[in-house]
């Protein structure tokens, strides 16, 4: 295999020499790769350093007492044997293990390795990522990043071993990272981890021996400059003044720390002289940074400039700035204390908010309530006790306190958990201060484990899933959206799911190499309906999401779709769904090919946003659909055409003139029950519209029969909707509605 | 526009324009933008490339003259958009009055007076144009 990445073989002798390692084993030693220069896969088996085994020692084998131990997949502990031990007698109690997170390096062969692993110590996020430098006699560059978004942790008594699947900046069959860490007691030295790359397979790849480094993920350099007549922020006593956090004393490069980022400071010390009264601009602060920023190249390097100013031409009401957006960004930025200049514990919060705020900037973080506006965006989080949200602007909906005082009384002086994911494994370039421009790769992928974590901390799971994962073009996409409350607790009430309502917010990225934020057509501005949910109850909802109010129709490609959902807790939680991949299949006869520019029409995807309409604004759709229903009436598009037309026939239209005058279309229940009827009942197996559509759709003819005095038939659709539901042993909460 | 932000400003502030400044905030939504801010019809500013800052959601701040004969109209061209927004600021002005935002400058303070437009592009691309107060940005 001829190969010129990171993370696939090389020879058939260092493939042997690695798998001659296993995890009851510890490496000690490196072995020498002859340094002929990178391939281009580091998790190739070539760059590995490998080493003979050592046994374990009799202190691996004592039983653990600190955080991994809790972990362990030992279900017994053995009763450890008495044995004679010589002077000085042992301490009574085992001292407990070192952390396995960190950040390590492996030897500069080929490719060099700095690898991170999160999986114990502070609000752990059960991941693996690292990036690659490819070595070379003159020059270290850059090679690629990857990260592992949900790991599997196993603990014995002398290893961790932790092993996802990554994903990666470069492209490489070898996924699979298992890395496996010694376990060694507090005060002794902290082991070296082994990461061995493997295919899906299984199939063995590179093998990477990297030496800890630090208990940081990252380390940034800072420096810090001051203007003249300003006195630098220094720390805040948490305990001054209410919060939602622990009391302790934080400085800047201590809120960093909390979030495993390691704040070097540099020195600097500059004092910047300027004119009374001056007024900085993005200009002058871009021209002082280069300046007065002894480290500043133009070039990425964990190196970021934070200036303490008085103020800025915006005005008095900005308190800092991140203005570096200008070539490589995102090196500088700057605090205005004008406002906050007195000692007061206010402005002394202020101080390191701003401070942490602006830094949080240069780590490419957006507000949480801009995060629709980065590239690619994902949905705000207006409701983030967040070091990047706006006090302000603090919103958890449902009802809950907002606002300024509601978000200092519960603000626990940290960043969100997708923030601190982006800041320990983010893709390099993401990060790195002069790499990507700003708001560019800031949405970090969503890990697979945040649904795992946030659930485990909400008592809710957010769950969603395409009715048809793979659809023809042109067919109508629902999503099956469900949200589960395994404790008991107030949530939105089921019909409040639907993206229409705002409380459950949609990303879609499209083959073409976009993501768009799904924004309805119509959106309902309704108060929250809450209602009390819990012992795992299930509540569903279907949503049609074909058609966007910006982009139009959204499915109009062939190819895969990743789909991801967001879900705003009345009490502030924001839960984020696992992905679901849709993959819409290219037409196959001229049947699906005439039925896909039918339906892909503008005006098609607004009618079938409305269920169907009489306005002539949208005659094209609507004729679209009855064309789809008369000339392709076999086609598995023509359930939804009906399910449009027969939904409009079934209600009154109003039609307004231009003279004011109201013209009205009574209910054609004959239409209605035809089209519906054919839907139904072409629904009540495995194929057409999902089953949730299908029970709607049943007791909306009834409320429909109902207005027109027709009960008998009404409460047969009705007895209809709950004997299908009952027998497809649909949710309690849906059986419920169908009772109401 | 943030409520809590509200100031004081008296019921007579949106009356009648006085010696002052017209600001002009263009906010979210700017990417590379063509923009020109009219008043009464006529171009007062004009930029090209204009951009957010999305570390403190401002892409410029436009300050202008306030016209002292009578509240003027205020419009807001996106070249690359084609997006135009025109208020009559004495109107909005009197309205945002109504709501408790300040539209001026304190009763009694010598600060000159102020009038604070936002404009704001969704991510929809539709351009909203309206009175504001000062927020703290950080």
């Amino acid at each position: 295999m001829t190969v010129m990445e990171p993370n696939a073989p090389v020879t058939d002798a260092e493939l042997a020499t690695a798998d001659s390692a296993d995890t009851d084993t510890v490496d000690t030693t490196v072995h020498m790769e002859p340094a002929t220069g990178p391939r281009s896969d580091p998790s190739a088996p070539a760059a590995a350093s490998v080493a003979p085994e050592t046994p374990l020692t009799a202190d691996d084998m004592s039983p653990a007492n600190g955080h991994i131990a809790a972990e362990t997949t030992d279900e017994i502990t053995p009763i450890p044997i008495p044995r004679p031990v010589p002077f000085p007698q042992p301490m009574p109690f085992p001292l407990p293990y070192r952390m396995a997170s960190g950040r390590y390096r492996s030897r500069p062969i080929g490719y060099q390795l700095e690898l991170r692993v999160d999986i114990d110590g502070t609000r752990p996020l059960r991941r693996l990522s690292g990036d690659y430098y490819s070595i070379s006699e003159s020059a270290v560059t850059y090679f690629g990043s990857w990260t592992v978004d949900a790991v599997t942790v196993r603990t014995s008594r002398s290893h961790v071993t932790v092993v996802g699947t990554a994903r990666t900046t470069w492209p490489t069959t070898f996924t699979i990272a298992t890395v496996t860490i010694p376990r060694a007691h507090l005060g002794r030295p902290a082991p070296a981890a082994t990461l061995q790359w493997s295919t899906p397979s299984g199939a063995k790849g590179a093998r990477y021996q990297c030496m800890w480094e630090s208990t940081s993920f990252r380390t940034v350099e800072l420096e810090e400059d001051c203007e003249s007549g300003v006195a630098p922020f220094r720390s805040y006593d948490t305990r001054s003044l209410p919060s939602g956090g622990a009391a302790r004393t934080l400085s800047v490069a201590g809120a960093f720390a909390e979030a495993g980022v390691q704040m070097l400071d540099t020195g600097g010390g500059n004092v910047v002289n300027t004119p009374s009264g001056y007024l900085w601009t993005n200009a002058s602060l871009h021209h002082a940074m280069q300046a007065h920023f002894s480290r500043w190249q133009e070039r990425p390097q964990y190196k970021v400039w934070l200036l303490h100013a008085r103020a800025h031409e915006y005005g008095v009401g900005l308190r800092g700035i991140m203005f570096d957006q200008q070539g490589l960004q995102r090196q500088g930025c700057a605090s205005f204390y004008q406002a906050i200049s007195s000692g007061s514990a206010q402005n002394q919060r202020e101080r390191l908010y701003v401070n942490v705020h602006e830094l949080g900037h240069c780590f490419n973080l957006f507000h949480s309530f801009h995060k629709s506006y980065m590239n690619p965006p994902l949905p705000n989080r207006p409701g983030a006790l967040s070091w990047m949200n706006y006090p302000q602007n603090y919103n958890p909906g449902g009802g809950a306190p907002s606002g300024t005082a509601a978000f200092w009384a519960a603000f626990g002086f940290e960043f969100d958990t997708l923030e601190l994911a982006h800041l320990r494994h983010g893709f390099r370039n993401a990060v790195i201060m002069g790499g990507n421009p700003f708001g560019t790769g800031a949405a970090l992928e969503v890990g697979e484990e945040f649904l795992d974590r946030v659930s485990d901390t909400s008592g809710l799971r957010l769950s969603i899933a395409p009715a048809d994962p793979r659809p023809l073009l042109g067919m109508p996409i629902v999503l099956n959206i469900t949200l589960t409350a395994e404790r008991t607790q107030q949530v939105h009430r089921r019909d409040q799911l639907h993206p229409k309502y705002g409380f459950v917010h949609l990303a879609v990225s499209r083959p073409r190499g976009d993501v768009i934020v799904y924004q309805p057509p119509v959106q309902h501005c309704a108060d929250p309906a809450l209602v009390s949910s819990g012992h795992d109850d299930v509540l569903p909802i279907s949503a049609y999401i074909g058609y966007d109010a910006v982009v139009g129709q959204l499915f109009d490609d062939p190819g895969t779709y990743r789909i991801r959902a967001s879900y705003a807790a009345p009490d502030g939680t924001m839960l984020v769904s696992d992905t679901a991949t849709l993959r819409v299949v290219a037409p196959r006869t001229s049947s699906d090919d005439q039925v896909a520019d039918l339906l892909l029409r503008d005006q098609a995807g607004m009618a079938l946003t409305l269920l169907g309409s009489d306005s002539p604004y949208l005659a094209d759709g609507t004729n679209a659909l009855e064309t789809v229903v008369a000339e392709h009436g076999e086609h598995p598009a023509a359930v939804f055409a009906r399910l449009a037309l027969g939904t409009n026939a079934a209600r009154p239209f109003a039609e307004v003139d231009a003279t004011g005058a109201v013209r009205m279309r009574e209910r054609d229940l004959t239409r209605a029950d035809e089209l519906l009827g054919a839907a139904v009942d072409a629904s009540r197996g495995d194929s057409g519209l999902d089953d949730l559509t299908v029970y709607e759709t049943l007791g909306y003819l009834a409320s429909s029969h109902d207005a027109e005095g027709d009960t008998d038939r009404a409460r047969e659709l009705r007895h209809d909707a709950a004997t299908l539901a009952e027998s497809k042993h649909a949710p309690t909460s849906v059986l419920r509605s169908l009772q109401e | 526009m943030s409520r809590s932000d509200a100031g004081s400003g008296s019921a007579g502030h949106a009356a009648e324009p006085g010696p002052g400044a017209l600001v002009v905030e263009l906010a979210e939504g700017f990417a590379g933008d063509d923009v020109t801010v009219l008043i009464d019809g006529e171009q007062m500013w004009h930029r090209n490339g204009v951009s957010t800052n999305y570390s403190v959601g401002i892409a410029d701040v436009v300050r202008l003259p306030m016209p002292t004969k009578a509240w003027p109209t205020v419009e807001v061209q996106v070249g690359r958009r084609a997006a135009t927004r025109r208020v009559d600021v004495g109107e909005t002005a009197r309205a945002a009055d109504g709501e408790g935002v300040d539209v001026g400058a304190e009763a009694g303070s010598e600060a000159p007076r102020e009038l604070r437009l936002r404009a704001r592009i969704d991510p929809a691309g539709t351009l909203s144009l309206g009175v504001a107060s000062e927020e703290t940005r950080y």
